[in-house]
């Protein structure tokens, strides 16, 4: 009887110890550990390093006087220079909802970005910089999976490299305004530029969404007639009933008022990936039963490609504007081709396309093409929205303090950075009103060029969005 | 081990009245559920280190989940009116919550009213819609009824998608309502008796607490006359309605209880988040509910809470699991993310469930009861 109480005392400790080192809370040595797929199989640029690293000041130690706390290992990257330390970023992407398509090319350009800085030197010659597999996570494009997703890396990351969707992100801003965490939106929201929306902390770039569509339609003006059409006296917009849409659509809606154009209708169109229909009828339906002049399309390229298709099959004679996110160089393979060629259909961009004259473009063009990357236009996104970054980071590192806090600071006080002719220089001190980029440029189809586009209108800033007072977001 | 199973009490037998009415059966039910509740109020304590922020973010959405899949369960599982209309329902608790404790100074509509007030009133105005469209499961039963609670889902993404002054518009979203009460934010980090305590242990102590106080109240819902009616009509309705129960009250009253419940799950659940956006009331969310039902168990309250768990962890299981598998299929087959696993998981849990163990993870754990209740023998 003895024994058997015995027996069961042991078992229950036994039980007790193995439920307690389960619930262990020690810190997993994983976090630090070497990541696999860290951007290793993409070669490291061969040029410099862009201007605004700098040059690294020494080849010191890691660590030497450099305050560090979370994200920060003394420990190289996984495959990294053995001398140095490692800055760890994180990523918030969209692998399995309306923007999964985009997410490899977006983090693909961003993790070749930072292989050709760690071959430059990285930061400050003393760190390198990873994005690893276990810290990019796939958000859903849903807020809330969103939140928690952050909260899973929070404590591994020193920023985020990509925080993919508006409304995501505006949710996760309190936790990332208490880590003091700097993100790099992947969404050209034009809230991004106030300090009172984002805390000084997401590091947009390029014209938002909202001047560009400003840019679009005062182009527009004189282009036609330029072109042998009349000046545009009616235009109809469709749009995805986003941030995205929205802030395009008041834009366009802003420089409308101003040139005297009617906006004759503005039809919200459900994304294909989120159940809306494949072949777009209705939408192609409003453009042919009540044709305006100009049809502006903030969409996506699936539903670009079945509207402009459908459209010029149906006799449709206006032209397409379609904002930087509706075009996809797939869409030239597509049945729409023929409607593509004839040469109806323009893109406005905050950002040049693959072939564009840029040294940005070319150390981008060189990288890329040496890891066997088909063109595309969602690498050239992902690849310059890490300039901001990589500056909040150098400049972090040179003032002695590459902590969360440091990092914050130096993005905070970040001034101007320089995208190497990628598109136009951000500042990032003083009022959005002063310094917010307003320049985007316009490109017409050309099956010639790398992404079936070719720049007719470098970058310009329009009658409307110089005017602009853009003292509130514009949506 | 199999006398200590043995003082659980063997389920569906009951030596006293007693026994066969009280929320719980015995004294060593009741210690247990004691020992849970003081359990998961130290854990938030115990967890108080940044990493472990994620944990308390799961477990307090397993709690709101809970609270979304005992109301469900009220009226699909005890009162049997099958609903997948719960995702609308939890939408109109949300805003409602949103414009009575949301912020008051932008253009989105919010009273800044507090939580005391918001609570219940999600909560009521979710139950006055579920009143409204109770009347439909007196004409419909079964199939039809789902399929007319599937319009509801909608019907309600259309408004919620379109009333921009009250949602902030498709892809904008608004903020939920605030965790206040008399003055005291729980969403932003604090102090309680002298700790501090970040916005998570908050959220986490606040949404296990309304869980508590509801799983009790439901408990002893369904113990009541109330609860037997639901169970009458359920089994039978018209021998229901012969025995003098009135169909058409006790389907309203279960439409109005199971979307009360909705509407305090959806008024707390955005605010775990701080964010709310009218993209999310959809039909997967309906199903979610559908499955902590089925999974956890049909008619049974603590079933709801294991199924909502069970959902909740889910993807935190599954990312552990591929972590330990020596190969990862995610960057095997170069197709498979690691949320298509759960969702495939998902799909395929309800129908082992349905075929195999249609009395869910309640039903299993009844069965590993009676196994050790009367081991050695056991067959």
């Amino acid at each position: 009887m003895k024994t058997a109480r015995t027996w069961r005392l042991a078992l229950l400790f036994a039980v007790l110890a193995l439920v307690a080192a389960a619930c262990s809370n020690e810190e997993p040595t994983a976090t630090t550990a070497a990541p696999a797929t860290t951007a290793t199989t993409v070669a490291p640029a061969t040029t410099a390093a862009p201007a605004t690293t700098a040059a690294p000041a020494t080849t010191a130690a890691p660590g030497d006087g450099v305050a560090t706390d979370v994200g920060v290992t003394e420990e190289p990257c996984p495959g990294g220079n053995p001398d140095r330390g490692c800055i760890y970023l994180g990523i918030l992407t969209d692998e399995s909802g309306p923007f999964q398509a985009a997410s490899p090319a977006l983090v693909g350009a961003k993790r070749a970005f930072w292989a050709g800085i760690n071959a430059a030197g990285g930061i400050g010659g003393a760190y390198d910089v990873a994005l690893p597999d276990d810290l990019k996570k796939d958000t859903q494009y849903n807020a809330d999976v969103f939140v928690q997703s952050y909260n899973e890396i929070a404590g591994d990351v020193l920023a985020v490299a990509e925080s993919l969707g508006t409304p995501q992100t505006v949710a996760a801003l309190p936790d990332y305004n208490r880590d003091n965490t700097v993100a790099s939106p992947a969404s050209w929201w034009s809230g991004w530029a106030f300090d009172d929306v984002d805390f000084g902390l997401v590091l947009e770039y390029g014209a938002s969404y909202c001047f560009e569509g400003m840019n679009a339609l005062d182009w527009s003006m004189g282009a036609l007639p330029a072109a042998g059409r009349d000046a545009p006296s009616t235009v109809g917009i469709l749009f995805f009933p986003t941030d995205y849409g929205l802030d395009y659509g008041a834009g366009v809606k802003a420089a409308a008022e101003a040139n005297g154009v009617e906006v004759a209708w503005e039809v919200p169109v459900v994304p294909i990936a989120a159940g809306g229909d494949p072949l777009q009828v209705e939408s192609v339906g409003q453009v042919v039963s009540n044709p305006t002049d100009i049809v502006i399309l903030v969409t996506g390229p699936s539903e670009t490609g079945a509207i402009v298709g459908g459209a010029a099959a149906q006799g449709f004679t206006g032209i397409f504007i379609g904002a930087a996110p509706s075009w996809n160089v797939g869409l030239l393979a597509s049945q729409a081709a023929p409607a593509f060629e004839a040469g109806i259909f323009f893109q406005s961009s905050f950002v040049g396309p693959w072939d564009y004259d840029s040294a940005g473009h070319e150390r981008m063009r060189q990288t890329l093409t040496a890891a066997g990357v088909e063109p595309n236009d969602f690498f050239i996104s992902g690849w310059v929205s890490q300039y901001p970054i990589l500056a909040a980071l150098t400049a972090a590192y040179d003032s002695g303090d590459l902590t969360r806090g440091g990092v914050a600071d130096a993005a905070r006080n970040l001034g101007t950075v320089d995208f190497e002719g990628m598109t136009t220089v951000a500042d990032y001190a003083g009022e959005p009103n002063d310094v917010a980029p307003r320049e985007s440029l316009i490109g017409a189809v050309d099956t010639t060029a790398s992404t079936g586009i070719t720049v007719v209108q470098d970058f310009f800033v329009g009658p409307t969005a110089q005017a602009h007072d853009f003292s509130v977001p514009c949506s | 081990m199999r006398r200590w199973f043995h003082r659980l009490g063997r389920p569906g037998l009951h030596t006293s009245y007693a026994e066969d009415s009280g929320i719980f059966a015995n004294n060593v039910q009741r210690s247990i559920a004691f020992a849970a509740v003081v359990g998961f109020i130290l854990l938030a304590f115990l967890l108080d280190e940044p990493d472990d922020r994620v944990w308390l973010l799961l477990l307090s959405t397993a709690f709101v989940y809970s609270i979304g899949s005992i109301g469900l369960n009220l009226v699909t599982g005890y009162a049997g009116q099958v609903s997948l209309g719960h995702a609308f329902f939890f939408g109109v608790g949300a805003y409602a919550a949103a414009a009575l404790g949301g912020s008051a100074d932008g253009e989105i509509i919010g009273l800044g009213l507090d939580m005391w007030i918001w609570i219940p009133g999600a909560g009521l105005i979710a139950a006055l819609a579920g009143a409204l469209v109770a009347p439909i499961a007196l004409r419909l039963k079964g199939l039809y009824l789902a399929l007319v609670t599937i319009g509801l889902v909608f019907l309600g993404e259309h408004i919620f998608r379109s009333w921009t002054e009250l949602t902030g518009g498709q892809g904008k979203g608004r903020e939920p309502a605030q965790m206040s009460l008399f003055g005291y934010r729980f969403d932003l980090d604090g102090n309680l008796a002298g700790i501090a305590v970040s916005k998570e242990q908050q959220v986490y102590l606040v949404t296990f607490v309304l869980m508590v106080v509801l799983t009790l109240l439901a408990k002893n819902l369904v113990r009541s006359r109330v609860g037997r009616a639901f169970a009458a009509v359920r089994d039978r309705d018209i021998a229901a309605e012969i025995m003098g129960v009135n169909l058409t009250r006790y389907k309203v009253v279960a439409f109005a209880i199971s979307s009360f419940y909705a509407g305090v799950a959806g008024a707390i659940f955005y605010s775990i988040t701080g964010f709310v956006e009218p993209n999310a009331f959809n039909l997967l969310l309906s199903v979610t509910f559908i499955a902590m039902v089925v999974i956890g168990g049909a008619s049974s309250i603590a079933g709801s809470l294991m199924g909502a768990f069970f959902i909740a962890l889910l993807p935190k299981f599954i990312e552990l699991v591929l972590d330990w598998l020596p190969v990862d299929p995610t960057t095997v087959t170069q197709a498979i993310t690691t949320n298509q696993i759960e969702r495939i998981l998902f799909g395929v849990l309800i129908m082992v469930f349905l075929i195999l163990e249609p009395l869910g993870l309640y039903g299993i754990w009844i069965r590993v009861r009676n196994y050790w209740k009367a081991f050695p023998f056991s067959y």
